[in-house]
């Protein structure tokens, strides 16, 4: 970990936050002399065993792309398209017709992982990839997967991932929120899959945008450095009256929070996101200029920027993988728009030396059915009960196929993977027992897994 | 392992029906299918009331596929099977069946049976395709009771009272009078106080009650109550002003809806009604054309709907529409998720498709008209006045208006480009001569900004003397006489099922109706068939027998006066959705809500009038200890102000709001393109008014709406997102509104005489006078040399700080 601060426990923090950290923040701002003491909720904390990642990049593909034509090879689909089944496996009951994948499947790398012609830029990388062949979910329904996706309940109102791993871990870079989620798709369950529900506010994702306008007001016009400090200093002293009168509320604190950070950020962010300051053929690695895959390598640019950085949790996000139609046409666009980025950002990591404690995860909230949507539409129905992930980086045995679905791709039969046990996983992989991350909230420890997960031991390295 | 689970699985995928021996087929039948029958059934069938494991038993394809812990069996491996294992009470973490063992005869024919290589002749489904809901049985399920009276309970009070009293908790005092004011301001018209009315009301010497009942009365009966109230049950009806999705297309007369509901709420108009004129307006009778057209616009709230223009199958767009219709009907009146009954039996409501395909048939005989249509029926870029409604008290005008014509668009830029420049003008008169750095540059800067004004004037005026031939974005007359609505179908007729909710995919017919839990035992179906039945069911929604609408608009109200509901899942009332924390004070409020004639206002001065919405949020720590999340409303909840009020508020400050409600909306383009631009660079004649007249387009809000999260336009949102995010921060920080806004606050407090300005700051933005040391940090903020480079700059940081403050953003 990056802090040489003494061994912060769980139980500390908790201490900490239940007297109020924005309180405290606030006493220490007023009185230098006291400054010493106060921590910041985002400050660096030791994990609970050694880690073998200290950050990760979320990719999520929203509307659930098909595994079919991308990462879970299925002769035996190619082999009985067209025909009629009433299988249960595949869904739909009586009389659908299975639709075999569309795309030709190739062994890459000395792993042999087979990965689809969609992907000829990520299939560089086979050996590093570990495929989830095995994955299964909840709900086959957008909003509700997305949100158990991103925080391991359906229904509830649960913190999100990235905010429960900045909780467990703080962040190395103060200027700089330590969850940063880029593009995030408005519906789905919106800010709930960046937020932090009853965890303290300063824990939430904060939404930066590609391009100029990655992040909107971080420049002001008229007032500058000390000036514009004085005004924040006048603001947090209204503040501080105000909570002083309230005395405890964990939102008011995350105002006073989001005010300090906001104030670093204006000096951090811009050089940051600037992508300019980027070789032209670093660019080109991303894809960045064609039209294809300029907007996902850009996302994955200032992904590894932010990664650079010392920023925690970072996702990125692209939507239109509901291919209900179009496996043929509009997931190849889908595909393209993000391969040779994918491909651009693990050769960049590898390239710093920071693939190895960086952890990739990607993945959409479900996957789809090997049956045709409707007769003779080029598209595939939700499937909820198997669809594929991967991961890659620190920590991650690549070049693996990691559990199963049936023959026909519809079902997660073997070495199955939960969302709970993703959670549980990337935790373990930071260096975090998720039954041990926990905050208590209303009379209870709360947990990102709830009361299940196991960690996937087979996929570590 | 693996090589004989793939050919089992292989078995199970394909229809590979291989014929059974008779003597297998015997022994199944005689004692394999009884045994499974008696003892595993209850948990482990179609028929079982809850499936346990998500292990079906009573199909071969049930135990093929398994259950949540994996294969129940190997045919041909009875000790490798989870089934023997469980049966055989070897684990004691799998016992079956879970309260008694079975006979060792009884394991013995299952052991021959899967040794046998498990022969089984049964067809079915390996999942519980349909649970046969129990409508009678799910009536016991607190939504679906009728509110019921307690008989010694009169006042909300008492009711908050008795919750706290057994939890052995004391409620936090009243409010202070300044605090109350400010509260009951911004919820009821999204707007601060005025520091005069502050200041009466802290004068009043009426006891604290009827002093504030005067407040609440002026304030209810402010045009801004309506505006304030109207947006939230506008973010109810997923209110937007184009289509969203693939084709997002502007609705260019959505705004007259959206005035219907304000005047509705201003006018106190009846809760049920309201929703009777929602649902059918084209139905109700009308006295005059004027009155015809108000129920017309009404029924505009079937027809916001945000659906795939790009879908190539009509008919699937046509049950889009139709499920859409359900679904917001049904959230938004009833609280229940009733579109999750399209492609099956509701999961955890008492909905079964047959219930949705009943309302669907309703649905489905109605015409909506939105403006577009589909693909397949040939959208274009622009749109269709046919597919719209028109009104009769509005005379016919020209919609599209052609090639040469001078764009308004331009006309207004050239108005607002001259009061820029003459603007400017006297700034640089103001600045005048005089040396300095800084100076020196706001003058170069004046300077290059006037010219830059000069040009684009030149340019402008070109454009409007001498308009292009072919414009590129084509307006449309907003006032012409159009509106978004609905009509009977020509052909009224039942829906039939769609099989896995697919469009093409058609099952039985289903009479059409209501939901049968709501109903009485064989009353669901619909009286007549002349109709569609829209009218019914507007009629049965807002009956006082149905126990779901009072309930679910009570619970609205007081959401947004207490910060959360009593059901804090307010669009959710069903099995998902959260329990009342004060069951008998909901039912009690939806009584009188219905008693007193469901008029919003009435209720909404109830509450305001109680001593739990008139408590403080002081921080009680044994309360906070038991109670947390302040459930039991031991104090009030400090509350966020939401996007518009905030931004209403800061412009109420600055003195540049404009109160008038403007006609129509800026969106009157005909492209998605020109829509686009108008909605997220509003021209001046908007600028400045209240938010809620603002252009809802889905897809592109405005910066300031999305940082402050403001409602998704395509979605039922009664419960808005509340994030806390440095964004917000730089906001306040650095956007040039706030910053503009300040200026002008600055400007017009320099009329005070210079003893009152910082008291005047802090009233007009914090509705009260600075403390000491307030003032004092805000002296020495004035005076220092970073900061007060010229007298109006100083002020300006000093209100740009009072409205980035928690104070200002939050209510407590």
């Amino acid at each position: 970990m990056t802090s040489s601060s003494p061994l912060t426990t769980r139980r500390d923090l908790l201490k900490a936050t239940s007297c109020g950290f924005g309180y405290l923040a606030l006493a220490g701002l007023a009185h230098e002399a006291a400054a010493k003491e106060y921590r910041s909720p985002l400050a660096p904390r030791m994990a609970h065993f050694g880690a073998k990642a200290k950050r990760v990049i979320f990719m999520f593909m929203q509307g659930g792309p098909s595994h079919l034509e991308t990462f879970d090879y299925k002769p035996e689909l190619a082999a009985n398209h067209g025909k009629s089944t009433s299988s249960a496996l595949i869904g739909g009951g009586r009389n659908v017709r299975l639709l075999g994948p569309q795309y030709d499947f190739a062994p890459h790398g000395s792993s042999g992982l087979m990965i689809s012609s969609l992907f000829p830029h990520l299939a560089q990388h086979a050996d590093d990839l570990c495929l989830l062949n095995g994955m299964f979910t909840d709900s086959p329904a957008h909003p509700q997967a997305s949100v158990m996706l991103h925080t391991g309940s359906t229904n509830f109102v649960r913190p999100s991932l990235g905010a429960w791993v900045v909780y467990g871990l703080g962040t190395s870079n103060q200027d700089l929120p330590g969850f940063v989620t880029i593009n995030p798709p408005g519906g789905a369950g919106g800010a709930q899959n960046y937020g932090s529900a009853f965890l303290p506010a300063a824990y939430q994702g904060t939404p930066l945008a590609t391009g100029g306008d990655a992040i909107a007001n971080i420049r002001n016009r008229l007032l500058k450095g000390k000036a514009q400090r004085k005004q924040l200093d006048l603001i947090q002293k209204l503040n501080r009256g105000l909570l002083d009168r309230v005395e405890k509320h964990q939102e008011l604190e995350g105002v006073i929070e989001s005010y300090e950070l906001a104030f670093r950020m204006q000096s951090a962010v811009p050089a940051v996101i600037d992508l300019d300051k980027e070789s032209a053929a670093v660019k080109e690695r991303y894809g960045i200029g064609p039209k294809a895959t300029d907007r996902f390598g850009k996302q994955c640019l200032m992904a590894r920027r932010l990664a650079e950085k010392g920023v925690r949790f970072i996702q990125i996000s692209t939507g239109g993988w509901d291919q209900h139609q179009g496996i043929l046409t509009r997931l190849k666009t889908n595909c393209e728009g993000i391969d040779k980025p994918m491909a651009g950002l693990m050769t960049d990591l590898k390239d710093r030396g920071m693939l190895e404690d960086t952890l990739l995860v990607w993945g959409g909230e479900f996957g789809r059915a090997p049956r045709e949507q409707a007769p003779n539409q080029d598209g595939r129905p939700h499937n909820n009960r198997g669809y594929t992930m991967w991961m890659a980086g620190g920590g991650i045995k690549g070049g693996q196929r990691y559990g199963a679905t049936d023959p026909l791709g519809g079902v997660a039969i073997e070495k199955k993977v939960h969302i709970h046990d993703l959670h549980a996983t990337i935790l373990h992989l930071l260096g975090m027992n998720h039954e041990e991350l926990t905050y208590r909230y209303a009379g209870r420890d709360f947990r990102l897994t709830d009361v299940a997960g196991e960690v996937v031991r087979g996929i570590l390295a | 392992m693996r090589f004989p689970m793939l050919l089992a699985f292989l078995g199970a995928a394909l229809p590979l029906q291989a014929a059974l021996k008779p003597a297998e087929l015997a022994f199944f039948e005689k004692e394999v299918r009884p045994l499974l029958a008696e003892h595993c059934y209850q948990c482990h069938s179609q028929e079982a009331s809850r499936l346990k494991g998500g292990l079906l038993l009573d199909s071969a394809a049930g135990w093929q596929e398994g259950g949540d812990s994996g294969e129940a069996l190997i045919p041909g491996d009875p000790d490798a099977s989870l089934l023997m294992h469980a049966v055989r009470y070897d684990d004691r973490d799998l016992q079956m069946p879970p309260k008694y063992k079975l006979s060792e005869d009884a394991v013995a024919v299952l052991e021959k049976w899967i040794a046998m290589g498990a022969p089984d002749p049964r067809e079915g489904e390996a999942h519980q395709a349909s649970v046969e809901i129990d409508i009678e049985a799910s009536r016991d399920f607190w939504a679906f009771q009728k509110p019921q009276p307690t008989p010694d309970k009169e006042t909300i009070d008492a009711f908050v009272e008795a919750r706290l009293h057994d939890a052995s908790l004391k409620p936090a005092p009243l409010a202070d009078r300044r605090t109350l004011i400010r509260r009951a301001s911004f919820d009821l018209v999204g707007l601060p106080p005025s520091p005069r009315s502050v200041a009466a009301f802290v004068r009043d010497s009426r006891p604290d009650r009827e002093a504030f009942a005067a407040v609440v009365d002026d304030l209810l009966a402010s045009a801004g109550f309506g505006e304030r109230w109207g947006r939230h049950w506008l973010d109810v009806v997923r209110y937007g002003e184009s289509m969203g999705r693939t084709r997002n297309f502007p609705f260019p007369y959505a705004w007259r809806y959206r005035d219907y509901v304000i005047d509705a709420f201003n006018e106190d108009k009846p809760y049920d009604v309201f929703v009777r004129e929602q649902l059918a307006g084209d139905l109700l009778p009308a006295e005059s054309d004027a009155e015809r057209d108000r129920l017309t616009v009404a029924t505009g709230f079937l027809a916001m709907g945000s659906l795939d223009l790009n879908e190539r199958n009509r008919e699937q767009y046509r049950m889009d529409r139709v499920d859409e219709q359900i679904d917001v009907t049904g959230r938004a009146v009833l609280g229940l998720t009733t579109g999750c009954a399209r492609c099956h039996d509701h999961k955890f409501d008492p909905i079964p498709q047959t219930d949705y395909f009943a309302l669907a048939g309703i649905f489905r005989s109605t015409d909506t008209f939105s403006g577009y249509q589909s693909r397949q029926g040939g959208n274009r870029g622009g749109f269709y006045p046919e597919l719209l409604v028109s009104l009769a008290s509005v005379p016919a005008q020209v919609v599209a208006k052609e090639e040469q014509a001078v764009d308004p668009q331009a006309r207004r830029r050239l108005r607002n480009q001259q009061q820029q420049l003459a603007k400017v003008n006297r700034e640089l008169k103001a600045l005048g001569k005089g040396g300095g750095n800084r100076r020196g540059r706001a003058l170069a800067k004046l300077r290059e900004r006037q010219k830059s004004l000069q040009r684009s004037i030149a340019k402008t005026r070109r454009l409007v003397n001498n308009p292009p031939r072919g414009k590129k974005n084509p307006t449309v007359d907003r006032t012409a006489n159009y509106a978004m609505g609905v009509r009977e179908a020509e052909k009224i007729e039942d829906c039939r099922v769609n099989v896995r909710g697919e469009a093409n995919n058609l099952g039985d017919r289903v009479p059409r109706g209501f939901l049968q839990v709501l109903c009485e035992e064989g009353e669901s179906q619909l009286p007549t068939t002349e109709q569609s039945g829209r009218l019914e069911l507007a009629h049965w929604l807002t009956s006082p027998e149905n126990p779901l609408t009072a309930r679910v608009m009570v619970n609205r109200l007081w959401h947004h006066l207490l910060g959360h509901g009593l059901v804090r899942t307010v669009d959710n009332f069903g099995d998902m959705g959260e329990r009342p924390s004060h069951p008998a004070l909901l039912d009690h409020l939806a009584l009188r809500f219905v008693e007193h004639d469901w008029s919003v206002k009435t209720m909404v001065r109830e509450i305001m009038l109680s001593e739990t919405y008139r408590r403080s949020s002081a921080h009680l720590p044994e309360a906070d200890a038991v109670d947390p999340e302040n459930r039991l409303l031991w104090r009030a909840h400090v509350r966020r102000l939401q996007a518009e009020p905030l931004r209403d508020a800061i412009l109420a400050i600055s003195g540049q709001l404009e109160r008038e409600r403007p006609e129509g909306s800026p969106l009157y383009f005909a492209t998605s393109k020109a829509m686009r631009q108008a909605a997220q660079r509003l021209d001046k004649a908007w600028r400045n008014r209240r938010a809620v007249y603002l252009p809802v387009v889905r897809g592109f809000l405005p910066g300031f709406f999305q940082v402050f999260d403001f409602a998704e336009p395509s979605q039922v949102m009664g419960r808005r997102d509340i994030t806390t995010v440095p964004t917000q921060a730089l906001y306040f920080m650095n956007d040039t509104f706030v910053m503009d806004q300040a200026r002008m606050a600055a400007q017009r407090l320099l009329q005070a005489r210079a003893e009152d300005r910082l008291g005047a700051a802090y009233r007009w933005t914090l509705g009260r006078p600075p403390t000491p040391e307030e003032r004092e940090s805000s002296r020495a903020f004035l005076n220092d040399p970073d900061i007060a480079d010229k007298p109006q700059g100083a002020w300006a940081g000093l209100f740009q700080a009072l409205f980035a403050s928690a104070e200002f953003r939050y209510l407590r």
